[in-house]
């Protein structure tokens, strides 16, 4: 099920990566808490952060705002889950290719999530800035 | 020489006897002895009840009494004490003549049926006992897999929290925070530090429940008063909610309740409206009714079907998604088991797409 077009392997990748230009980065995240710390500690190291509280929210913001070079997802969350998150995106020519690292409290197999990571939550601040880092 | 008719009796494996309707035998065959393990002149010199099992007395008494009144019977079945202490399962075909004041009966040794019989009862059981523990256990493991993930979100937030704090040390940009930005990460983290206690508060009282070991302290306390001042504290909640609130309080709703777990009980019946809501109004009412003090909160938002509504006060059970709500799924085991311990009820009615109106009922109670 992982995403064919975005292999795990960062060496190739982070080539393409750092063509980023934008720094910019979508979090979404139905805990408040969350996309504030996870916006704070993200901005202080350079990025741009934009946040929005569960799926159809994040979708919404995408038409809206520069293009990510990577989305902080999580599953759970009300309106829109994050499965139904990747399904929108996976169906979109225009946000296909955007990298995703899903950063979850729920316990998932990796392999069965069409993201490019999977983090279990409670996540590591080094861990979650060097995602940042290598997809962006 | 015997006639056929009494070879036929006395070969005969079933027990074949002519009973008296005093309750004395006046012919037995020798398959009676055998079975019975007694001589005919013991078996005779009995009232019959005496060889009759002591639990199946009654039964058979019960029986008799419908012999007297000229019913016959099939398939009676009862046991009998043989000599060397053990019992027989008998099962009876029997016929009363009244104008000779006697009944003749054939009976069946079934003991071994009643054996297998038993075991496959006893089969039965077991796998009804060992379905239901198998749904126990799958349910305590969701319900283990729900609290583990309730409990990492706070968690992830402290963690990143605290790891944040460090490196602004570490790196010497804390001491330039702006006063309010250091005051929101505070906040931020004294918040999920009420959400890690609510959430083990919650566990607490539903060890509590199961254990049979909740204390309540009641004191004079009026409702409405208690429900005035928690929709005060709720204001920020019901703003992020979208759901507006209307309430009507009736003055003065006096009685002697534990005044914590009555406000936890509004607390969960609250927070599931605003979470199942849909930002629609909540409307909360306290009234007086017929001694009673009745408190209903309405909700306009995602209702539920008559099944669902079937196993939401029951533990460990959750109706809605946990894909798209939050929560341990306690909140309604938990008020149903604090109202009832304040002599109340709790109940619902709902509408899948409709929403939901909660009604709790607690007795005007006089003091202890």
């Amino acid at each position: 099920m992982s995403r064919p077009d975005r292999s795990l392997g960062h060496d190739s990748q982070n080539q393409e990566s750092k063509d980023c230009l934008s720094k910019t980065i979508l979090i979404i995240d139905d805990d408040e808490a969350i996309r504030f710390l996870f916006k704070f500690a993200i901005e202080r190291n350079g990025y741009k952060v934009f946040i929005a509280a569960n799926g159809k929210e994040g979708i919404d913001l995408l038409a809206s705002m520069p293009e990510p070079c990577l989305i902080l997802l999580d599953l759970m969350m009300p309106i829109m889950d994050g499965w139904s998150f990747l399904d929108e995106i996976e169906s979109s020519s225009q946000w296909r290719n955007i990298p995703i690292v899903v950063l979850t409290a729920f316990p998932v197999n990796s392999s069965s999530i069409r993201a490019n990571e999977v983090f279990n939550k409670p996540v590591e601040l080094s861990d979650l800035l060097q995602a940042v880092q290598n997809w962006c | 020489m015997k006639t056929e008719f009494e070879n036929l009796f006395d070969f005969s494996l079933d027990i074949l006897c002519v009973n008296g309707l005093d309750g004395y035998f006046r012919l037995i065959n020798p398959a009676f002895e055998r079975i019975l393990g007694y001589t005919q002149a013991e078996i005779m010199s009995k009232h019959f009840l005496e060889f009759i099992h002591p639990d199946d007395q009654d039964a058979t008494r019960e029986e008799m009494k419908k012999r007297v009144a000229g019913q016959h019977t099939t398939h009676f079945q009862n046991r009998y004490r043989r000599k060397d202490g053990s019992s027989v399962w008998i099962e009876w075909t029997s016929y009363p003549v009244f104008e000779k004041g006697v009944m003749y009966a054939v009976g069946h040794e079934i003991t071994e049926r009643k054996k297998a019989e038993e075991l496959r009862l006893q089969w039965e059981r077991e796998k009804v006992a060992r379905v239901e523990a198998e749904k126990q256990v799958e349910l305590r493991n969701n319900f283990i897999s729900i609290a583990s993930h309730e409990l990492k979100t706070p968690m992830t937030s402290l963690t990143i929290h605290t790891q944040l704090i460090a490196q602004m040390i570490q790196d010497g940009t804390l001491a330039a925070l702006p006063k309010e930005a250091a005051l929101k990460l505070v906040d931020m983290a004294q918040r999920q530090l009420t959400r890690l206690s609510n959430l083990t508060n919650d566990l607490l009282d539903v060890s509590r429940i199961h254990e049979g070991v909740l204390a309540l302290e009641r004191r004079k306390t009026d409702i409405s008063e208690l429900v005035h001042t928690l929709i005060q504290s709720f204001r920020l909640e019901l703003e992020k909610s979208g759901c507006a609130l209307e309430y009507q309080l009736e003055p003065d709703l006096w009685g002697y309740w534990d005044p914590s777990r009555i406000e936890q009980v509004i607390v969960n019946l609250l927070t599931n409206a605003m979470k199942f809501g849909r930002g629609q109004p909540i409307r909360i009412a306290t009234q007086s009714a017929e001694g009673r003090v009745r408190i209903s909160v309405q909700d306009h938002g995602i209702g539920m079907s008559p099944e669902d509504q079937a196993k939401i006060f029951t533990r460990f059970t959750r109706v809605a998604s946990m894909k798209n709500y939050e929560g341990l799924g306690l909140g309604l085991y938990i008020a149903h088991h604090f109202v009832a311990a304040h002599e109340g009820t709790i109940r619902v009615e709902s509408e899948a797409g409709k929403g939901s109106l909660f009604t709790v009922e607690l007795p005007l109670a006089k003091p202890m």
